[in-house]
């Protein structure tokens, strides 16, 4: 009898508040005559008492007071059927928007922050995990709210047909033209893979340019972003059907040119003007305005990836 | 399980929910109290826990369609179940519904199930 005191107990304890306006005491009193049924049930067929272990048996059968206590909710679940789509729908699009932001920001940070890349780095993955838990923990909260209390339903059954977005026609490029990107990632990638410890020599107008050490330091990142990037336009040239590939290749190629846009960013300076004849003056202004544009274009080429990255994340969480 | 076993379970399991209520609601024309209720429900080929069927019992008191007494039945008080005259009314929509559901799968079906 105190394993049945302690079920019926627990069992009380965790019933919802109301219990559908009857009383807990109610509910524990009627479940405990069941109990007491059922195991008189078992006794008489036994001819004898029921042991700990009976006892035992027969609550476990009767289910955990936690799923029991549960049965007595008005809801079942945190966000019903209805709902159960445009829950999931919010949760992608507030999570693309926050994931773009998210990158923004942290891409922005990494150019501009002089501290150890490392350091950048963990900082970038608190801000996701938190970005992360704040949207999904947001949305489920308003979510279930509606489910609970109701009223914002009406938005979503007041649906208009002509709402609806224009058919998105996706340019798929031609297998000729994703034919010519394979081979020109081919010669790209050769082209990386053997001239990378060269440096880039010009005698043109009494000067010549030489790589500064970054590109040496940024080799392997830069030749895995390359292969990658290959390794896309090979699938979506020969197996387009295969979406979470192909998906997928194209977010870590994009992330993966994105860190090395950041990387080469901070490196602050990417090519040296040696002169060869030129005056040192114009030597200096010439560097200057080649830095000047190399940093916008590798901010523009950041800002770029970072957009088609969002449209590929967003395609791939849309599957 | 095989898999096939497992959706027909499932499946099974759904088209009984609804069901359930509707031979709640006419087994308990007669009062009863939850033991015999679920007893009856056995026999009659369709079995429900009792975790499921007292909460079942609540939530149709509590919507009107039961009324329920506690009362003294050999050794100790239990709690007896009636269907109340909207429960009464409800249930012969049920029905009418459920027939014409009937009927409507067996006109589908060729009446060959």
């Amino acid at each position: 009898m105190d394993l049945l005191d302690r079920y019926v107990a627990a069992v009380r304890r965790n019933l919802p508040s109301g219990a559908n306006g009857v009383g807990a005491d109610d509910i524990a009193a009627e479940l405990r005559d069941v109990l007491l049924e059922r195991a008189e049930a078992r006794e008489e067929a036994l001819g004898r008492p029921l042991d700990t272990a009976e006892w035992e048996r027969l609550l476990v059968e009767f289910g955990h007071p936690l799923v029991v206590a549960a049965r007595y909710r008005e809801k079942q679940s945190l966000i019903g059927p209805e709902l159960y789509p445009f829950y999931l729908y919010s949760l992608k699009l507030f999570g693309a928007i926050t994931a773009l932001g998210v990158a923004a920001v942290a891409i922005f940070r990494a150019m501009v922050d002089p501290g150890d890349a490392g350091q950048v780095a963990v900082q970038l993955l608190h801000s996701i995990w938190w970005a992360a838990t704040t949207v999904v923990g947001t949305t489920t909260i308003v979510f279930a709210a509606v489910e609970r209390y109701g009223g914002f339903d009406r938005h979503f059954r007041n649906w208009k047909p002509g709402d609806l977005p224009e058919v998105e026609r996706t340019k798929e490029p031609g297998r000729l033209a994703s034919a010519v990107e394979v081979a020109l990632g081919v010669l790209i990638l050769l082209w990386w893979a053997g001239l990378a410890h060269i440096p880039v020599v010009t005698n043109a107008n009494g000067f010549r340019l030489e790589l500064a050490p970054v590109w040496t330091q940024l080799y392997w990142p830069v030749f895995a972003v390359l292969a990658l990037r290959l390794a896309y336009n090979i699938v979506r040239w020969l197996k387009p059907h295969w979406g979470w590939t192909r998906g997928g290749l194209a977010i870590v190629s994009t992330v993966g040119a994105i860190i090395v846009a950041v990387l080469l960013y901070r490196a602050g300076h990417w090519v040296t003007v040696v002169p060869t004849g030129m005056a040192a003056e114009q030597a200096g202004k010439l560097q200057a305005s080649l830095d000047l544009s190399l940093r916008i274009g590798i901010v523009a080429a950041a800002a770029v990836w970072l957009w088609q990255g969002a449209q590929e994340l967003w395609r791939w969480m849309r599957r | 399980m095989p898999i096939e076993d497992d959706l027909f379970e499932k499946l099974r399991i759904e088209l009984r929910r609804g069901s359930l209520v509707v031979a709640v609601l006419g087994a308990l024309r007669e009062e009863r109290y939850g033991y015999t209720l679920r007893q009856l429900l056995e026999d009659a080929g369709l079995p429900i826990e009792e975790s499921a069927l007292y909460p079942l019992l609540r939530r149709l008191e509590a919507q009107g369609l039961l009324s329920s007494e506690w009362r003294e039945e050999g050794k100790r008080y239990k709690r007896f179940y009636r269907l109340s005259n909207e429960g009464g009314e409800v249930l012969a929509r049920l029905l009418g519904e459920w027939n014409a559901i009937s009927e409507s799968i067996l006109r589908l079906t060729g009446k060959d199930a």
